[in-house]
């Protein structure tokens, strides 16, 4: 099973970057046979650097947790779990500050695994599914307004006093509380089709781009995706723009075409060059000036034919093997020499991996993560010097800045395989590149802001009753509107 | 009984409901029956009403699972709206669009008029949509527009039947066979201010999400709700389930073959590439081998390649 992602990040118009995100190692075989390919986005809330610390240590408990999944938990058991350690590696930092100081971040969490997908979610980022030109929410935002909506249609309050309410946008969940509220996930797999895509973000970029631009900027390729979609959004200018994060995570089929028609179209390759070979003899015969052929026309068939297909196999053989096994070799080289090049360079590389056969994957793909790690060090260096949200108005700055930062995230991600200590080092590296953002000036964040409300402490949707009686739910007597009515109409 | 029901039927953004909803269960046999009225003055809502009981009623005498019966119940419903249109002038113009579900616990018959909607599921999965009988899914269906076009579309309200006109004879559309339950059956009846507002891909999302069917139709509702404004139309929902042992992780593994059966479709183009490479590698040992048995001078076998296969060379070598 082999996987593709792609992430962007980018500080908005903040000054500080609270968000955070990760993957699991999607190099070891092992661990992905029966846990998957894991993103997780988190985005932090608090003043001074609490937001920031908040949500990149709860990515880290995250995905060290998730590191401990043994081959016999769920994936579902294992999301919950993990959730709950970084809850309350959260909840430690949240006790450390003053309490009338809100500490928290939110978190969701998605693994692809065969064609299923898990995932799990408290507070407002979002799970989506792109299949097609469709884009489809998977998570509830854990916002306030949900439950005015609840309220507003049993009729509690108003449908204006619910739609214009002030603190709709206020989390009702979020992990720094000691106890979570509301926990969004799935207990039955989801389907995922082969060219389905599956995107974890947080509010800022969501809510800089419609459903309708989340298709049109979509591309095939994640990483391709994730710089279009951050790139629309950015182009925005939004005004006090929240951080950005997209991460995009994709199955890739397991090999470009099964191995039976494989081996069918080597069999036929075979037999075509046997059939060329002696074809291309009787040419040569038939060619042949008379007197030259020592060998009389009725036996060359018998002297001759031995000969053909021991000396035509050497030719075709090199030729046959490109065909059957494309770029393996080459793949690995060129990625090792092309490491200064983008990230689209690397996709490509992962997904040439991908139509190797999988012996070959598990030495490439640490080939591959080696050479990126080696070059984020090598510009590891640079992002220092550049100042931390200097000129907002800059794009190119901003964008690349951070995007240095992700892809320092991503490879050190992907960079585990390599250094053959996945348990310890994958949670340590995600927070390190977070190291150059700045510890000074007042976090400006307005959207996570804390219930307002202890209504929403109930549980999460009411059902409704099982076995309700004939009459009618609003019996009002009152003459209806006619407007209404006009609206719908009715030919024969 | 086999089966667990959950409702929901709001006003939306208006004033009054005037969707109305109702089932009965004999047993195995079991109804349900979703309307959305129309038609000015208390007409609509008293429409919806009068079609859901008049089926109901039908039922009751004839539960059998038949489309004869399914037919009779949606007359029954016709004729109780024309009757209460001739008994009160001012409910003359009340219409309804109506869905009935009937079944006996091992298959089911459905039908309805209008543009409310059956949704089958199985295993969480939609297997079958009513189509609607309104100006827009006409429209999808001579082409002129994508299915995806129809939520939000300007027409979307113009019906083409409905219950409760007295000239026109009633044209429901009704399930030809009885279809088979299998374990982790599911319905949901909706009117349109129910569809309008959720995706077919996000009930399915929602089924994952739900432990219970209460759930599912609570996530759904939330979607809904997400969406109503003071403009919005009432929305009813029934979602119908069969009772089974919690079919958790069918699914996957029902889908798995057939996903793994679509694999070689996709790859076209390498499939190509490969064919490609193998003619290549064909025609270039035929090139070789026909030199190779060209006995002459050594100096001249490139040359000789080429002049092989032409006429022209015959003569050069005679």
């Amino acid at each position: 099973m082999r996987f593709v992602a792609g992430n962007a990040q980018n500080i908005g118009a903040r000054p500080q970057q609270q968000d955070a995100f990760g993957f699991s190692d999607p190099g070891d075989p092992k661990f992905v046979s029966h846990a998957g390919f894991l993103g997780v986005v988190a985005d932090g809330m608090g003043g001074l650097t609490h937001g920031s610390e908040a949500s990149r240590s709860a990515v880290h408990a995250f995905l060290a947790a998730y590191k401990r999944k043994s081959a016999g938990e769920s994936i579902p058991k294992a999301l919950t779990r993990c959730l709950g350690e970084a809850n309350l590696g959260v909840d430690r930092i949240a006790k450390t500050v003053p309490a009338a100081e809100e500490v928290g971040t939110t978190l969701v969490a998605a693994v692809l695994h065969d064609h299923t997908l898990y995932w799990i979610s408290v507070g407002d980022s979002r799970v989506y599914l792109l299949r097609g030109n469709t884009v489809t929410q998977l998570t509830a935002d854990h916002v306030y307004a949900r439950e005015l909506n609840r309220q507003a249609a049993e009729g509690k309050i108003s449908l204006r006093e619910a739609l214009n309410h002030p603190e709709r946008s206020s989390l009702t969940s979020y992990l720094g509380q000691t106890e979570l509220v509301h926990v969004d996930k799935n207990v039955r797999p989801l389907e995922v089709k082969s060219d389905d895509c599956v995107m974890l973000c947080t509010d800022g970029f969501y809510r800089a781009l419609t459903e309708e631009e989340l298709v049109a900027g979509f591309r095939k390729v994640p990483q391709m995706a994730c710089d279009t979609l951050l790139g629309q959004a950015l182009a925005k200018n939004r005004k006090q723009q929240d951080n950005l994060t997209v991460i995009a995570l994709k199955r890739l089929t397991r090999s470009r075409f099964p191995r039976r028609l494989k081996l069918g179209l080597t069999a036929v390759a075979m037999l075509l060059i046997i059939v060329g070979g002696g074809a291309g003899y009787l040419i040569g015969r038939h060619f042949a000036p008379t007197s030259a052929g020592k060998p009389s026309p009725g036996k060359p068939d018998q002297t001759a034919s031995p000969t053909p297909p021991q000396q035509p196999t050497p030719g075709p053989q090199p030729s046959q093997q490109n065909a059957s096994q494309p770029e393996n070799p080459s793949a690995a080289i060129k990625s090792s020499q092309n490491s200064t090049k983008t990230d689209r360079k690397k996709n490509d590389h992962a997904t040439a991996g991908g139509s190797t056969k999988e012996p070959a994957q598990t030495q490439h793909a640490p080939k591959q993560h080696t050479t990126h790690a080696g070059q984020q060090q090598s510009t590891q260096q640079a992002p220092p010097t550049t100042p931390d949200a200097g000129e907002p108005e800059d794009k190119t700055i901003i964008f690349s800045q951070p995007k240095q930062k992700s892809d320092q995230q991503n490879s050190d991600q992907q960079g585990k395989p390599s250094s053959g200590q996945p348990a310890a080092t994958p949670p340590a590296k995600p927070t390190t590149p977070a190291a150059p953002s700045q510890p000074n000036t007042q976090d400006k964040k307005d959207t996570p802001t804390p219930p307002g409300n202890d209504d929403q402490t109930g549980p999460p949707p009411a059902p409704p009753k099982d076995n309700p009686p004939l009459s009618h739910p609003n019996t009002a007597l009152l003459i209806s509107n006619t407007y209404i009515q006009g609206a719908r109409t009715c030919h024969l | 009984m086999p089966f667990v029901t959950n409702f929901v039927s709001r006003t939306g953004g208006r004033e009054i409901n005037e969707d109305y909803c109702g089932f009965l269960e004999l047993g195995e046999a079991a109804c349900w029956v979703v309307a959305d009225g129309l038609g000015g003055y208390q007409g609509g809502e008293a429409a919806a009403r009068i079609a859901v009981q008049a089926a109901l009623d039908s039922f009751k005498t004839n539960p059998k699972l038949s489309t004869d019966a399914l037919h009779s119940h949606l007359e029954a419903a016709q004729q109780a709206v024309l009757q209460a249109q001739k008994a009160q002038s001012r409910l003359s113009t009340m219409r309804t669009t109506i869905v009935v579900l009937i079944t006996d616990s091992r298959h089911a018959l459905w039908g309805h008029v209008g543009d409310s909607r059956l949704y089958c599921f199985e295993n969480g999965r939609i297997v079958f949509c009513t189509s609607d009988h309104s100006v827009v899914q006409a429209m999808v269906e001579a082409r002129e527009l994508s299915p995806d076009q129809i939520r939000h579309n300007e027409d979307r309200n113009r019906l083409l039947r409905c219950l409760g006109n007295a000239e026109g004879e009633l044209r429901p559309t009704i399930l030809p066979h009885p279809r088979i339950l299998p374990h982790g059956t599911s319905f949901l009846l909706c009117t349109d201010g129910f569809w309008e507002n959720i995706t077919e891909s996000e009930m399915e999302v929602d089924f994952t999400k739900a432990e219970a069917p209460g759930q599912w139709l609570a996530w759904m509702t939330d979607r809904v709700m997400e969406h109503v404004n003071e403009e919005s139309d009432n929305y009813t929902a029934i979602v119908a389930t069969l009772n089974s042992t919690p079919a958790s992780d069918a699914p996957s593994l029902s889908r798995s073959p057939k996903v793994a059966k679509a694999q070689p479709k996709t790859p076209t183009g390498s499939l190509l590439r490969s064919a490609l490479s193998i003619v290549l590698a064909t025609s270039v040992t035929v090139l070789w081998a026909a030199t190779w048995f060209c006995p002459s001078r050594k100096g001249e076998r490139s040359f000789q390649i080429q002049a092989a296969t032409s006429v022209g060379a015959q003569n050069a070598e005679i």
